[in-house]
């Protein structure tokens, strides 16, 4: 499938300008040491608030230090933000999706029950009661986004399970004395994946969001560590006197974020031509 | 129908309670003491213990939360530990300011998206679905409060045409006025005072629900009964508008319910920026200062608010679709 | 495409707008606010909402903003922070003991009760009482007995000496005796101020008109509003759009500089009440000793702290005593030398041995984690400063932020090695240094102990002769300097910036809006 997927993937318009973004965003964030003019952390006071220019073309920020390579090291908080608060929701989605939608009677019922309660949480007070009794260390923050998205895909999962779980090569498998979790892993969860791609690759542009969100309310990652969002948030303060800080940080988490929007929308039109079926 | 909205409403039972149960367990986990940041840093541990016992913090948390729950049970959420008011006398007072608010941002992204999500069907794969669908996903790649501070920078302290923060008369009191009495200046001032906080609001919900209204319009137009109502000659804009578009009604009922939950979420932020009286900004204060009650009572108003929308949609997912009779 | 959508955006709101000038009669700015000439209105933005307006519970700075135009207290303090008659026409203090307080007479609550000793009383029996639960009950624990002696006086009878109590006690607004059997009165109080509450509409408005029957004469000012406008940012934007005419601090600096520069706008600046600190936490391993505190002290760069990053609006800080009061002395601190501070971490024991570029002694890294809370923005960049500062010099150090509960508690537990926090209202020196440096002092969280500080201290606070004590806090605060308790950064300023139309304000160093009693509003 995976030859032919590429194809269509770059046929298609969308995915292939959101891939493209992505591209670059990872690329800046793997060869960030290489990129950056500047260290990032290095201080020059007497340089603070510098526009854009030759020698800074982000200019600097409120501690002279030099915006663009802020913004590239940012790129690599920001990515791991979202690959790890991905990750972490995948992980526990999928793997409570599963149980329920197999095993069905009360693991289904009380997990139905988890799904309900933390989506009638309002998402944001989640992540900062989450991100206030953990603390607001880099790798905190990344564990509290994993830890409220996850519903969407335990949901996803159920769905696709109770439509594969009476298919002839489940019951089959079983009838060969496999075990309940090799059925799950080995047949159960190939068959489920397609919308959990597109449903994680759109995640990735709403945790990088809710991150800058919580920087913006003082609970996303916390100075002097670089990320799109505190920057962001921080850099709001000088609006007037030096908006490039806000708004390069800015740009970059919208055409990022646009980015995997773009491509978890290819991916779905290819996938899945009427997209209502994976939303429902 | 009358024994599905019983068993509906059943439902919301436990997770009513589930919710109580977290956000009591945990605001008693995030560190931080309510009595401390209440008589502030001058205050002697004797003091300190006092007011803990005051507040009966004390006692061991399962006592808290079995007098919590029983007095929860009889609408009695307690008193705000800085406000000193009734926790629910609170809500209610922010609660329309919020319900407002998000009901108008869901009427803009309603707006926006419909029309754009038409457009984009009817003209597919040409320069105004793509253009009309990256504009959409415009709207959700920005931080809301960045487009909230950007608005106010623009529209009120450049432009000067309406005002930053805060919320006027009730909308609804407004609209009773213009209507008894025929004077608009109410309303408008209302008006004025929500666009800008209900549009960055809506912005965010335009993407998902235009891209739904574009691909279930896409479906139908290629049906086989389009085709037939084409084939009988019947005027373009009517078998849009009149057969697509109700068919494409649908999901979008469904997707707006659910984009309620992320418009209250958001909510919290926009109001912050905008110093919206709702009680998004009530909670957030809250949490800030270790309020238990008002925390507690406000994340239970909300997933009730929360789960009676989803109710509502449900039945309206119901009657629109007469096929689905559980 | 970003044009298209700021296009259509700015269509959208446009056309409502254009809607909203039409019908409102045209020209007028959107707030609807500053209808023609003489409408004396003025609206005032606040940063938080007040908790509650009984003045016995109330806590917050905008509390207290609203008291000081709808109540009096016995005194009030001028803007060289000396106590002034206001509900007392005169006071004596005949032993150190007893205060007598004589009422001015004829004075009317806005119900139109009289002002009499048994509503000083109450305020004072009431505050005082466990059972009442007021939060500053203990701040009033000097005071033994309240008696009125007859219609017009009023005789405070302390347990011990105590010298600031003018200061300390008796600015507190004074409330009807039967307050507790009105209803509603935390949220629509009754005093003798200037101006008399309306309505108190949650997180969005407090309205307050002229009392007329003032016992100073009626204001010129016919309503004031506040508005609760949390961002500091937002609150300016809406100074600058017109929605409200006065705010004050808390402010961002570079927002102030901006309206500087804005002819409309009047900008007052001086020094605040308030400083900022970073407290050494004794009981920490790596800080335990005097040199290493020392030594650390020396990388501070507090010059750049109020000029760069304070953008002036602080300014460099020297000692726990603030400039422009009668209690300041010229302490001489810390200067900036971190070739100093070097050498002297080094005669502590401080090298690179390992040559990591860290330095280290028996093997241990000189690691020092610097705290703050996120609510401020400024202390966040004092410590993501004094952050850099000290790892060019070689120490490992750590920034943590947490929100205002988490960082008080973690400070109260002593799981702290350098803390940076505040202190406001600084009119008298004794309730900071005697309840934070003291050794026995119940919020002393940093393990300080100087015998000869406490001595200090305590005879400070029964000497009632203002030059005497002067002397006193001089020297506790060089002991505070040499020991490296709390290690004073900037001394805070206040700023107050408001429309050009208002005339009459007179900033004072405290934020108080007393002077608005005399406000009024020019075309």
């Amino acid at each position: 499938m995976t030859a032919d997927f590429l194809k269509k993937l770059l046929r298609n318009k969308s995915a292939l300008i959101g891939g493209v973004l992505i591209a670059i965003v990872v690329l800046c964030a793997l060869l960030a040491p290489v990129i950056s003019p500047y260290d990032p952390y290095e201080m020059h006071m007497e340089n603070r608030l510098a526009p854009p220019g030759s020698e800074h073309i982000m200019g600097t920020d409120q501690y002279g230090r030099d915006l663009f390579s802020r913004v590239i090291y940012g790129a690599i908080i920001s990515l791991q933000v979202g690959f790890i608060a991905v990750g972490v929701s995948m992980a526990l989605g999928v793997f409570l999706g599963l149980i329920s939608g197999y095993f069905g009677g009360w693991v289904d019922r009380v997990v139905m029950v988890l799904v309900d309660i933390f989506l009638s949480f309002p998402i944001i007070l989640l992540a900062i009661a989450f991100v206030a009794v953990l603390g607001p260390s880099p790798k905190n923050v990344m564990l509290a986004l994993g830890l409220i998205y996850w519903t969407n895909y335990a949901r996803t999962v159920r769905a696709g399970v109770l439509a594969v779980k009476e298919e002839e090569f489940v019951l089959a498998a079983r009838t060969t004395g496999a075990g309940d979790f090799r059925i799950i892993f080995l047949y159960i969860l190939p068959n489920v994946l397609a919308p959990i791609i597109v449903m994680a690759t759109l995640g990735l542009g709403t945790a990088i969001i809710s991150e800058s969100t919580l920087s913006f309310l003082g609970l996303g990652i916390q100075p002097p560590e670089a990320s799109w969002g505190n920057t962001l948030a921080f850099g709001l303060k000088f609006l007037w006197d030096a908006p490039h800080i806000s708004i390069f940080p800015g740009c970059s988490i919208m055409l990022t974020v646009l980015g995997f929007n773009l491509l978890g929308n290819g991916i779905r039109d290819i996938t899945d031509p009427r997209m209502n079926r994976a939303i429902q | 129908m009358k024994r599905y909205l019983f068993h509906r409403l059943l439902q919301i039972i436990p997770v009513v309670f589930g919710i109580t149960v977290l956000v009591f367990f945990i605001m008693r986990l995030i560190p931080g003491d309510p009595a401390l940041v209440l008589l502030g840093t001058d205050a002697t541990p004797e003091d300190l213990a006092r007011m803990r016992e005051t507040l009966g913090l004390d006692q061991s948390l399962w006592t808290q939360f079995a007098a919590y729950a029983r007095n929860a049970l009889t609408l009695d959420f307690g008193n705000s530990i800085f406000q000193k008011d009734a926790v629910t006398a609170i809500l209610l007072k922010s609660f329309p300011a919020t319900l407002e608010l998000s009901v108008c941002a869901m009427i803009i992204s309603l707006l926006i998206a419909v029309p754009l999500g038409i457009a984009a069907a009817v003209k597919q794969n040409t320069w105004i679905d793509f253009a009309g669908m990256a504009f959409a996903q415009l709207g959700t790649s920005m931080p809301v409060f960045w487009i909230g501070v950007l608005l106010i920078m623009l529209f009120s302290v450049q432009l000067g045409w309406l005002p930053s923060f805060g919320r006027g008369e009730p909308l609804w009191h407004g609209l009773w006025l213009f209507i008894t009495t025929g004077s608009a200046q109410t309303l408008i001032a209302s008006l004025q005072k929500l666009i800008l906080p209900a549009f960055s609001l809506g912005v965010m919900g335009a993407a998902l629900i235009s891209r739904m209204i574009r691909s279930t319009m896409l479906e139908v137009l290629d049906s086989d009964y389009i085709r037939t109502a084409r084939s009988k000659g019947t005027p373009e804009r009517k078998v849009i508008m009149k057969h697509a578009f109700r068919n494409a009604l649908l999901p979008v009922v469904t997707t707006v319910g659910l984009q309620f939950g992320a418009l209250l979420g958001n909510a919290i932020v926009t109001e912050t920026v905008f110093a919206w009286p709702g009680i998004g900004r009530v909670i957030v204060t809250a949490i800030s200062q270790r309020d238990f009650p008002l925390v507690q009572g406000g994340v239970i108003l909300i997933a009730l608010a929360f789960a009676l929308i989803n109710l509502c949609v449900d039945l309206l997912y119901a009657v629109i679709n007469p096929k689905i009779r559980h | 495409m970003k044009k298209v959508w700021i296009l259509c955006l700015a269509g959208i709101l446009m056309l409502a707008a254009a809607c909203g000038t039409a019908a409102t009669g045209g020209g007028e700015p959107a707030g609807g606010g500053t209808a023609p000439a003489a409408e004396q209105v003025l609206r005032f933005g606040l940063d938080v909402e007040p908790e509650t307006l009984d003045p016995r519970h109330s806590r917050d700075v905008s509390a207290l903003r609203v008291h000081e135009l709808c109540a009096d207290g016995l005194i009030q303090l001028n803007e060289k922070l000396e106590a002034k008659p206001s509900l007392a026409e005169s006071w004596e203090n005949p032993d150190e003991l007893t205060w007598i307080f004589y009422l001015r007479q004829g004075v009317k609550f806005h119900d139109g009760s009289d002002l009499t000793a048994e509503d000083v009383k109450y305020t004072y029996d009431t505050i005082r009482d466990p059972d009442f639960g007021a939060v500053y009950a203990a701040n009033y624990s000097s005071i033994q007995e309240v008696i009125a002696l007859d219609e017009y006086t009023v005789q405070f009878t302390l347990s011990e000496p105590y010298s600031p109590i003018l200061s300390n006690n008796m600015e507190l607004s004074i409330v009807p005796a039967e307050a507790d059997s009105i209803p509603d009165f935390a949220n629509k109080p009754i005093g003798t101020g200037p101006f008399k509450m309306v309505e108190w509409v949650k997180n969005e408005k407090i309205t307050l008109e002229a009392n007329p029957d003032y016992w100073e004469g009626a204001p010129a000012l016919q309503r004031v509003e506040f508005y609760t406008i949390p961002s500091n940012d937002t609150r300016v934007s809406a100074l600058e759009s017109g929605d409200v005419d006065f705010v004050h601090t808390p402010l961002t600096p570079q927002d102030v500089s901006r309206i500087k520069g804005d002819s409309r706008f009047q900008v007052d600046e001086m020094t605040g009440l308030g400083i900022t600190f970073a407290a050494f936490n004794h009981a920490s391993p790596v800080l335990a000793d005097k040199q290493t505190r020392v030594g650390l002290s020396h990388f501070l760069d507090k010059e750049i702290m109020a000029s760069e990053l304070s953008q002036g609006l602080e300014l460099p800080g020297q000692s726990v005593l603030v400039p422009n009061t009668w209690f300041y002395s010229d302490v001489p601190g810390f200067p900036f030398d971190p070739e100093k501070g070097k050498s002297l971490l080094a005669e502590a024991g401080w090298t690179d041995t390992d040559g990591d570029g860290l330095l280290d002694r028996d093997g241990q890294k000189l690691t020092v984690r610097i705290s703050t809370y996120t609510q401020d923005d400024l202390k966040m960049q004092y410590v993501e400063y004094m952050q850099n500062l000290f790892s060019q010099g070689g120490i490992d150090a750590q920034v943590v932020t947490n929100e205002w509960p988490t960082f008080i508690a973690d400070v109260q537990s002593g799981d702290y090695d350098i803390a940076v926090f505040g202190m406001l209202n600084l009119f008298d020196p004794d309730k900071y240094m005697y309840n934070y440096l003291r050794s026995t002092a119940g919020s002393n969280w940093g393990g300080f102990s100087s015998k000869e500080f406490d001595a200090l201290v305590e005879e400070a606070r029964t000497v009632s002769d203002e030059a005497q004590r002067r002397d006193l806090y001089a020297r506790a605060a060089a002991i505070n300097n040499e020991e490296v308790m709390h290690n004073v950064l900037v001394y805070q300023g206040y700023v107050a910036m408001y429309s050009s139309k208002i005339q009459g304000y007179v900033p004072h160093a405290r934020g108080s809006i007393r002077s608005f009693k005399n406000v009024s509003i020019s075309e």
